[in-house]
């Protein structure tokens, strides 16, 4: 509820006065009602005085006033006469004067002459109230004073007496300052009342009610009383109530109290006001702090603006301060090392890029991405070791960055690979920088005291020309790096199509899976004819395939991609069966015909043919079969390569070596190689007869050849001057569009037997 | 004394209609109400048969009241005091033309007192102070009481009638107070034609008359 800390400390101080103030006010509230308890009680008691007084000084009066009249001699002469007419009219006259509301006359004896009363008049000389006493006659009380008459001699007594009625407790109401009512005792009865006429009703019936009794009547009325009781002539007794309005009294405490709840109604509001500023002295400076750690949290590190104060919060403040370029500094080492290399501290391929698609994005922007590819880094660090392979990525970094430009941008895109990012340049300055960029990477590496070389491959492709889009720019490049490394150049700028021929190349891998199950291949065989008379006496195995997508591909494009996603195990196999097949068909009529598989690298070091030679070999089919293989695919893993070799050859199979001439073909090395056949590479035959360097080459090599036992095929021979000197030289057998293209099963087959019909 | 009245009420009313040309004069106070007990002064030389001083004015006590309140009488005229009352009276005056004091009398005593100087006389009652009256003494003018309605009738001599002169009168009322010169003068032209007096005075607020709650009192008791 009260989250803000200054609403919070605002209602604990809020609480803390109220309780304060709370407390005063039962205090005041106990004090002054004991303190008005006291007060009306002492008020009482005055007013009782003053009203005892004030009676006796009104008797006073009024004693006097009866002895003026009695003085009269006008007065003294009418009782004188004895007539009481005359007495009476002088009575009326002279009381008329003085206001009187009761006149009695008697003889000195004590028997009535005139009186306006029935009243017991021997009490009223009895002398012992002193003249001044009080009566009830008829339920109204009267103050009376009797006084003698003479003349000189004492003629009569004289009684005057005056109402005590409403209006007269009124008046000594304002003096006594307490309401006063006489009441009768027995029977009881409200003589006179100051008390207003409401309350005066109240308390008559209070006075009758035997149950409540006034007692209970005045608590109830919340009336204070003082009482005293007067005697009257008759024995009566009258009693004075004395009584002031509680509520009245307690009026000049109610208004203390409202001062001192406005006082503390002040102080509260002053106390608010003041929680709420030392509130705010605290939580500003946390606010502060905290949209200073909100700032951090977004990820913004810039300095924050807190002050430099002294107190806690300052320090607080400078903690935070440290703390925050703490962590921007480990923030700026960590997105350094998510953005970059941490071996070279270059850019990494991420940050690159995300360089490269700001550029792409800016339409302004034109340059060119150089992809520089270590070729072969893995057998290096296979041989020497990851250390010192670091040690040379290090220093080829910073060879390249030795050749950068200011605003070049140089990344490690990959293990071996690097990319170099350059704007605004033109292709023939391109072509220069890499000449010069070759030319210092062919200065060897120096690593624990050895010397590498080492062969690297560059693409180079021009953006936006080349492409507007991150990825093509990146496979493009890589392409052009594909094709130097494949044409063996330093590097190579990207050309239209080079993009398409990956592409190719990616479907044909999409495709080839799916080819043998589909039948897409197809086998032809292209005849190996006899120099001596062109008799067909072999044929070389050779495969088809049509694809619907893609056309006709060629072996030389699918047959590298089988090669390195291991289909061409499959492919094998299935040539192998294929030529079962042909072998089963064709011994029918001709036994010694024999047939050329071409074999992969990959078959080699592969138990599958191996294996399924094993089983071919069981039924007889090792003399039939001829296994082709070329040098470089013995390169990779010469030991087993040549170990399986052993085997087939010691099974029966003849073994061929294919495109002899195009490696590093060294004949010591084929003497060690269980091998029956030599076949010349085309290179050497295909223009024999125009170049004399390629019939030395073949004539010596024939002559080698021979020396070591082997027949020698010589492939691509395409006219029948070269059939001939081929033929002069001892060649022992020929292949070549001269004798027959690559036929399909059904036409080998027609040509074996017509061949047949003509021996 | 009621033979007596009648008597000289007769006298009056013969001597006007035998060779007086009698005017009747109404007084009225600021307010238009006729003024009782009025007292018009007038020149005994303009009137048809001016008195002279008179052995047996009654001035009675009735009801605690002088009757009438007032009088008008010419100088050396002697007043009758009968007391018509059951009770005693006690009669006095402090005033400047006749003090005197009549103490306590009954019906059978009549006390007399002559009035031989000029001026107003107020009576009052020891003993009974609501009792009021008054007495109007002149010699050269003669004075006439203004009865209930306010009127006064005067006759006056042919050669005033006939000449048709203006007449000065002098109107008095106890409310002016007991000097007579207090009382108005009014220019009076002959023959009268409108016989309306109007007074620059209005009676002071009526006392609350209520008898005595003493006297009902005793009166409780009975006689």
């Amino acid at each position: 509820m009260f989250k803000q800390f200054k609403v919070r400390l605002a209602v604990i101080f809020g609480i803390l006065i109220a309780i304060a103030l709370s407390g005063a006010v039962l205090a005041v509230l106990l004090t002054t009602s004991n303190q008005v308890e006291r007060t009306l009680q002492r008020e009482l008691t005055v007013s009782e005085r003053l009203f005892r007084e004030l009676m006796d000084s009104r008797a006073e009066q009024l004693r006097r006033a009866a002895e003026v009249l009695t003085d009269d001699f006008g007065f003294k002469r009418a009782v004188a006469t004895e007539d009481r007419d005359t007495i009476v009219s002088a009575l009326v006259n002279h009381g008329d004067r003085i206001g009187t509301d009761l006149i009695a006359l008697q003889n000195p004896d004590g028997q009535e002459i005139a009186s306006t009363h029935n009243l017991d008049l021997k009490q009223l000389i009895s002398g012992e109230q002193g003249g001044k006493a009080l009566l009830v006659s008829e339920g109204q009380l009267y103050q009376v004073v009797t006084v003698p008459v003479t003349a000189p001699n004492l003629i009569a007594w004289a009684t005057l007496g005056f109402e005590v009625n409403n209006t007269l407790t009124e008046q000594l109401k304002e003096l006594a300052n307490a309401d006063i009512t006489l009441w009768l005792e027995q029977p009881s009865l409200l003589l006179a009342s100051s008390l207003p006429a409401s309350l005066r009703e109240g308390f008559a019936q209070a006075l009758s009610s035997e149950q409540q009794g006034y007692d209970g009547w005045l608590q109830q009325s919340g009336l204070a009383l003082q009482e005293t009781t007067l005697t009257t002539v008759g024995g009566d007794v009258v009693h004075v109530s004395l009584t002031t309005s509680r509520a009245e009294a307690m009026r000049q405490f109610d208004e203390l109290l409202v001062q001192i709840l406005l006082i503390g109604a002040i102080a509260l509001v002053i106390t608010l006001i003041v929680a709420l500023f030392v509130a705010k002295t605290i939580s500003t400076p946390v606010a502060l702090l905290s949209q200073a750690a909100s700032k951090l949290k977004s990820g913004d590190y810039s300095p924050t603006n807190l002050q430099s104060r002294k107190d806690e919060f300052g320090q607080l403040a400078d903690t935070f301060e440290s703390m925050r370029s703490a962590i921007a500094l480990r923030e700026r080492k960590v997105r350094f090392q998510a953005t970059h290399d941490q071996l070279t501290e270059l850019p990494n391929r991420r940050e690159l890029q995300r360089l490269l698609n700001e550029k792409l994005g800016d339409s302004a922007s034109s340059g060119w991405l150089l992809l520089i590819n270590i070729r072969n880094f893995r057998r290096l660090n296979d041989s020497v070791g990851q250390r010192m392979g670091d040690d040379v990525l290090k220093q080829l970094a910073g060879r390249l960055l030795s050749g950068c430009q200011s605003n070049d941008i140089l990344a490690r895109f990959g293990g071996d690979e690097f990319a170099l990012v350059t704007e605004g340049e033109t292709e023939s300055r391109i072509a220069r920088r890499l000449e010069d960029l070759s030319v210092r990477l062919n200065v060897p590496f120096v690593v624990g005291g050895s010397q590498f070389e080492l062969k690297f491959n560059c693409g180079a492709v021009q953006f936006p020309n080349h492409a507007t889009e991150l990825d093509s720019l990146i496979r493009r490049a890589q392409v052009s790096v594909k094709h130097a490394k494949e044409h063996n150049q330093f590097n190579a700028f990207y050309q239209e199509g080079f993009d398409e021929a990956h592409l190719r190349r990616l479907a044909i891998v999409e495709q080839l899976p799916k080819a043998i199950a589909r039948g897409s291949f197809t086998l032809v065989a292209q005849p190996k004819v006899r120099a001596t008379d062109g008799r067909t006496v072999a044929a070389e195995m050779l495969i088809r395939w049509h694809d619907e997508q893609l056309g006709w591909v060629g072996p030389d494009e699918f047959i590298p991609l089988a090669e390195q996603s291991g289909m061409i195990t499959e492919i094998t196999h299935w040539v192998v069966e294929q030529a079962e097949q042909w072998v089963n068909q064709l011994r029918t009529f001709e036994d010694d015909i024999k047939l050329s598989i071409n074999i992969s690298a990959v078959d080699l070091i592969n138990d599958k043919l191996a294996n399924d030679l094993v089983a071919l070999s069981q039924r007889n089919m090792q003399r039939y079969l001829i296994l082709e293989v070329t040098e470089s695919a013995l390169m990779n893993e010469p030991e087993k390569s040549i170990a399986c070799l052993k085997m087939l050859s010691e099974l029966g199979y003849e073994i061929s070596i294919d495109d002899y001439g195009t490696g590093y073909s060294s004949l010591s090395q084929i003497r060690r190689l269980p091998i029956n056949e030599l076949k010349i590479d085309r290179a050497f035959i295909q223009y024999l007869m125009t170049q004399p360097d390629d019939q030395s080459i073949v004539r010596s090599t024939i002559q080698l050849a021979h020396e070591l036992n082997l027949r020698v095929v010589a492939e691509g021979v395409e006219d029948e001057a070269s059939w001939h000197w081929l033929l002069a030289n001892h060649c022992d057998v020929l292949q070549g569009y001269y004798f027959s293209k690559p036929i399909s099963f059904e036409e080998l087959h027609l040509r074996l037997l017509k061949e047949k019909e003509h021996a | 004394m009621i033979k007596q009245l009648a008597l000289s009420l007769i006298m009056i009313v013969f001597s006007a209609t035998s060779w007086a040309d009698t005017q009747t004069i109404r007084v009225l106070d600021k307010n238009g109400n006729p003024v009782n007990n009025a007292v018009i002064l007038i020149n005994k030389s303009v009137l048809a048969s001016p008195h002279g001083a008179q052995d047996n004015v009654i001035i009675d006590q009735v009801d605690k009241q002088f009757v009438p309140k007032v009088s008008s009488i010419q100088e050396g005229s002697t007043v009758v005091f009968p007391n018509s009352d059951n009770i005693r009276h006690h009669v006095y005056s402090f005033s400047k033309a006749k003090p005197f004091e009549l103490k306590l009398y009954s019906d059978q005593e009549r006390p007399k007192v002559t009035f031989d100087k000029p001026g107003v006389v107020t009576l009052g009652c020891n003993i009974h102070d609501d009792m009021i009256g008054y007495v109007v003494i002149n010699n050269a003018l003669q004075g006439f009481v203004s009865d209930a309605s306010g009127k006064v009738s005067i006759e006056f001599n042919d050669a005033v009638s006939k000449q048709s002169q203006a007449i000065t009168l002098r109107v008095w009322h106890p409310w002016m107070g007991d000097d007579l010169n207090a009382g108005e003068l009014i220019e009076l032209k002959m023959p009268i034609k409108n016989s309306d007096i109007k007074l620059d005075v209005a009676p002071p607020a009526p006392k609350k008359e209520e008898k005595s709650r003493l006297e009902k009192r005793f009166n409780r008791l009975g006689a």
